[in-house]
């Protein structure tokens, strides 16, 4: 009953907000549903399938650098750019998943922040294509004659494609890859002696999680107006990490709550001079100590409490726990 | 060539200093600290409040730090990484994570993000062997990473803490049952660890000049230099260090210097493909 | 089935959070009241140089209270609200938006390359002036031809060029080197260097570089020696200057140095000790050791308003440029628009500012400030080592 309501309500308000938020909020908003799409990858790889990826700003950069000079060099349209964006982002981390496989927890984490920051360096050593430090202006995105040249309109766009991400890659989940992750995460021994390919899914959770990653980017790159290599550092893929922790590890819905937690935090303790690292980190620790599941999970919980105080009935807890995935 | 080398080796030094505190107490507790830069940095300022604000005589402010290092390493594992420790590795890694934001935070909060240069034990002196020259500084923080590699090798080989500190991450199970007291090691590894950080740290801070970023790239590479020396091994992180200092600025000499961070992951990937476990690890047995 | 009274609940919480939003945005106040004149700026308080950040702070900060204290401008006090966006580009783009669409300030000012491009951008949409920021590389604003942007520092290429030729000129250099800052600021200090030697038809011996955090040099140092360098550009912060000059010494390299405007100052003295003895700098501004009332007045009010930020070149730069920005709302007349300050600013031809000497404005050019003088250190002390020099 309430379950199915809510992601219906969510949107409603979603879409109304244009109608009452200012610019500022719309880019804040904007950024922070660029920032949902990565964080839902990355949420898929490591909440789900257990590796973790300290390199994503990489695969962030290069969807970002490869849909704006695709647009910018070679007049590619706007939703080809973001299909090849994503393309090159899967290819890529394809490559990048399968050296990955061979390692784990701390050794993966290094790995992939050695990708992370090759990029970096690419972007800069490259500058003939890139621009390097000076970075490349992106034009607003256009479909055939419409420019998405405001803030809203930007915002829609972005959520459109924001919906189009959350109902595939909840249906990815719900599929057999999905369960097989999820098996996989439980205990990989397990999952491979019931005849799942463990070495093969991890690399394909790689580069669904890297295409995502690009896809974000590629979003970014006119959110911002312009990119260049200062953007895309270890502190960004750190971020990331930030997000789907303080969001919700396996939650496709705490991706954008810890994308949101980044972004709009910042703004909202500008009163308070910048110790908003101080808060992410506290966040982050308290979160794990008091709540593993993160902003959704507490949202959850409240929610059902608000619920069985207005409906004088207890709530089924067994049944919102199992359906939290 | 030959500066080059003992660039390298002066470099490496200072990655090496920095992942044994890290390694220490991975090999104990299995948790990779990435908030041990922080506690490192942290331990440097209170030394320098003590030096600069109480005009303690500096040797008193060493020992300060060090203690302090200690103290810090007692109240993260008590406080913070207690409660998540049966939650799996990535609960530590996030928990850490949030722990490097949070005492960065608190650095700046109380320091304030001036720069300011930091006393060295050794001296701003230099040391010529004929044509190649090194900083006293860097000779002391190899020197002192040499012996804090062997000594804590050997405390964990010969003594009686030492042994038991090693069975935990054996077997967590057995060790308790011969009753081994499982919280009161597990301390222990984090303020051995922590101490050797804040040395780090002290060492560390008249290279890098005093200031709330200080360890943030020293970190890194004090990271990727533990994976490659095979995270438990504190021999590997010495040599590790080394060698990857050495191959750094030897292969820097013949291309653009900006891609000095480039060649030193690149490097520390080929290594970690080929052997997964590091130079020096040992191959673990994934328990069923 | 769903109970209908949920569903009235929710509706009120749909229209309660509705609501709520909307009376957030309420929060407004104009740039430009009666009594009132709002500034903003973008700054780096956190991130990888919250020290500069500090002093940009310190120095903005005396030179609008000074002012307040002297009456205002115009029968109207000054207010400036900083607002912190830890060096990343797509916070200065939160920060702008807020101060301009939220806090609805006059005029803009800011610190930073990376993100002064793109406040920059979007301050050029939104038609909001983009007053002095500190930084900003030239290749990417001074030629975008922007009509918000006023730029009062010297262009990193403009500096590089002036001070490799000098060099050349006058230090008897035969192999210039550089190094510098992988980030478009040092970008544009090799684009200048490389200009100035083509110009004299040589070319540089060795152009070193390294990121931002480095604090080892001794591989860049190492290099340039191999390459026989008797002249290095220290296109770096000061701190990395310091610590340049100490790796080569280590390996007995003792070229002639010189460094741009960030490192005129007494910090590098400090920092060097007898090592400093002989680097060159240029110079934007009169030495704060002189007896110019103007550097007085400066150094008086840094003392009275941020007694705990020591005066540095950034303090120096940022109370002067305040200085600026507050003539130039005095221009605009008794009621101040963005287009009367912007026409005001345009007929600053020349300009005499009480610490930067001239500063040249036109409708199609808004690169203020071409001149520079180099000072070299001797017997422990900064001394004039030239007169000004102007870029064409």
């Amino acid at each position: 009953m309430n379950r199915t309501l809510i992601p219906w309500i969510v949107l409603a308000v979603a879409i109304a907000l244009p109608f009452i938020a200012g610019d500022y909020w719309l880019y804040l908003l904007a950024l922070a549903g660029a920032y949902g799409v990565v964080s839902v990858g990355l949420n898929l790889l490591t909440g789900l399938s257990g590796q973790i990826s300290l390199g994503h700003a990489g695969f962030f950069a290069i969807g970002a650098y490869v849909s704006t000079i695709a647009q910018l060099k070679y007049n590619v349209p706007f939703p080809l750019a973001l299909v090849l964006a994503i393309t090159v982002g899967w290819l890529i981390g394809l490559g990048v998943g399968f050296p990955a496989v061979r390692l784990r927890g701390l050794y993966l984490a290094i790995a992939t922040m050695a990708f992370g920051i090759s990029v970096e360096r690419g972007l800069y050593h490259f500058k003939g294509i890139t621009g390097g430090p000076y970075g490349l202006s992106v034009n607003p995105p256009q479909v055939m004659d419409f420019a998405f040249n405001t803030p809203s309109r930007m915002y829609f766009l972005v959520l459109a494609i924001v919906v189009v991400t959350v109902l595939f890659v909840a249906n990815v989940i719900k599929r057999r890859p999905g369960r097989m992750l999820i098996a996989m995460r439980d205990s990989e021994l397990a999952a491979s002696s019931l005849g799942v390919n463990v070495p093969r899914l991890k690399v394909m959770a790689f580069a669904f999680s890297a295409s995502l990653a690009s896809l974000g980017g590629a979003l970014y790159a006119p959110i911002i107006n312009f990119i260049s290599v200062e953007h895309f550092t270890l502190w960004l893929s750190i971020t990331f990490v930030s997000m789907i922790v303080v969001g919700g590890l396996g939650s496709i819905a705490g991706s954008f709550l810890g994308a949101a937690f980044v972004v709009v935090l910042p703004e909202l303790l500008r009163g308070f001079g910048g110790h908003h690292q101080l808060v992410y980190g506290v966040a982050m620790i308290l979160v794990f100590v008091f709540w593993p599941t993160g902003l959704i999970g507490l949202l959850q919980k409240s929610f059902d409490w608000a619920a069985s105080r207005l409906l004088c009935k207890s709530p089924p807890a067994a049944i919102s726990e199992a359906k939290r995935l | 060539m030959d500066q080059a080398v003992i660039n390298g080796l002066a470099e490496g030094s200072v990655y090496a200093l920095l992942a044994l505190g890290l390694v220490f107490i991975n090999r104990i507790t299995e948790i990779a600290t990435f908030a041990h830069g922080e506690v490192s940095a942290l331990a440097a300022f209170v030394g320098f409040t003590v030096f600069h604000s109480l005009h303690a005589p500096f040797a008193v402010a060493l020992i300060v730090s060090i203690m302090a290092g200690a103290v810090i390493g007692f109240l993260v594992e008590r406080i913070v990484v207690r409660p998540v420790q049966t939650s799996g590795p990535l609960a530590t890694v996030v928990v850490t994570l949030g722990l490097f934001f949070v005492i960065h935070g608190l650095v700046k909060l109380i320091w304030g993000p001036d720069v300011r240069p930091y006393p060295s034990i050794f001296g701003e002196g230099t040391i010529r062997f004929g044509e190649t020259a090194i900083a006293a500084q860097h000779l002391g923080v190899l020197a002192t990473a040499f012996v804090i590699a062997m000594g804590l090798a050997a405390y964990l080989r010969w003594t009686r803490t030492g042994l038991a500190l090693r069975a935990i991450p054996q077997n967590r199970f057995g060790a308790a049952l011969i009753g081994l007291n499982l919280r009161r090691l597990t301390s222990t590894a984090w303020i051995v660890g922590s101490a050797v950080g804040a040395v780090a740290g002290v060492l560390i801070a008249p290279l890098t000049f005093l200031q709330p970023n200080m360890m943030q790239s020293p970190i890194i590479k004090a990271f990727a230099v533990a994976a490659l020396g095979g995270m438990n091994s504190l021999v590997g992180a010495f040599v590790g260090g080394l060698v990857l200092g050495v191959i750094e600025n030897v292969t820097v000499l013949y291309i653009p210097t900006y891609l000095k961070d480039t060649i030193a992951f690149l490097f520390i990937l080929i290594v970690l493909l080929l052997q997964p476990e590091g130079l020096f690890g040992k191959q673990r047995k994934e328990k069923v | 089935m769903f109970n209908i009274r949920f569903v009235r609940q929710l509706i009120a919480a749909f229209v309660g959070v509705t609501l709520l939003v909307a009376s957030v945005q309420q929060a407004h106040a104009q740039g430009v009241t009666d009594k009132l004149v709002k500034i903003g700026a973008y700054n780096a308080l956190t991130g990888p140089i919250p020290l500069t950040g500090k002093q940009m702070s310190a120095g903005w900060n005396a030179a609008i209270s000074a002012a307040n204290d002297g009456g205002g401008v115009n029968g109207r006090k000054l207010e400036l609200i900083i607002e912190d966006d830890g060096y990343e580009p797509s916070r200065a783009m939160a920060a702008a938006r807020k101060l301009v669409e939220r806090d609805q300030v006059l005029v803009m000012t800011g610190l930073g390359t990376p993100t002064t491009v793109v406040a920059a951008r979007y301050l050029e949409q939104a038609k909001v002036p983009l007053l002095f920021p500190m930084g900003a590389s030239s290749t990417q604003l001074n030629q975008a031809g922007l009509k918000q942007l006023f730029m009062a520092h010297p262009a990193y290429l403009t500096q590089a060029d002036i001070i490799v030729g000098w060099m050349i000129d006058n230090a008897a250099s035969k192999k210039p080197c550089l190094i510098y800052q992988v980030d478009p600021s040092g970008e544009d200090h090799f684009a200048g260097a490389k200009k100035a030697v083509a110009a004299r038809k040589m070319e540089l011996a060795a152009a070193e570089t390294f990121e931002r955090g480095t604090s080892d040099f001794s591989a860049q140092v190492l290099k340039m020696k191999n390459a026989g360098c008797d002249f290095v550009y220290t296109a770096t912060p000061l701190e990395t200057s310091a610590r340049v000059v100490t790796a080569a010494d280590r390996i007995s390299f003792k070229p002639k140095y010189a460094g741009f405007t960030t490192q005129a100052d007494a910090t590098l003295i400090k920092l060097l000790g007898p090592l400093a003895e002989g680097f060159y700098a240029a110079d934007m501004m009169p030495r704060p050791d002189g007896d110019d009332p103007a550097i007085k007045t400066y150094l008086a009010n840094m003392k009275k308003y941020s007694p705990d930020v020591d005066p540095t070149f950034f303090t120096a730069y940022a109370y002067s440029a305040m200085q600026l920005v507050i003539e130039a709302i005095k221009e605009a007349g008794p009621q101040p628009t963005r287009e009367k300050i912007i026409a005001a600013l345009e007929k600053w031809n020349p300009k005499q500012s009480p610490m930067m000497g001239p500063v040249v404005f036109t409708p199609n050019d808004h690169d203020g400030k071409r001149s520079l003088y180099m000072i070299q250190v001797k017997g422990g002390m900064w001394s004039k080592a030239s007169d000004w020099i102007v870029s064409k």
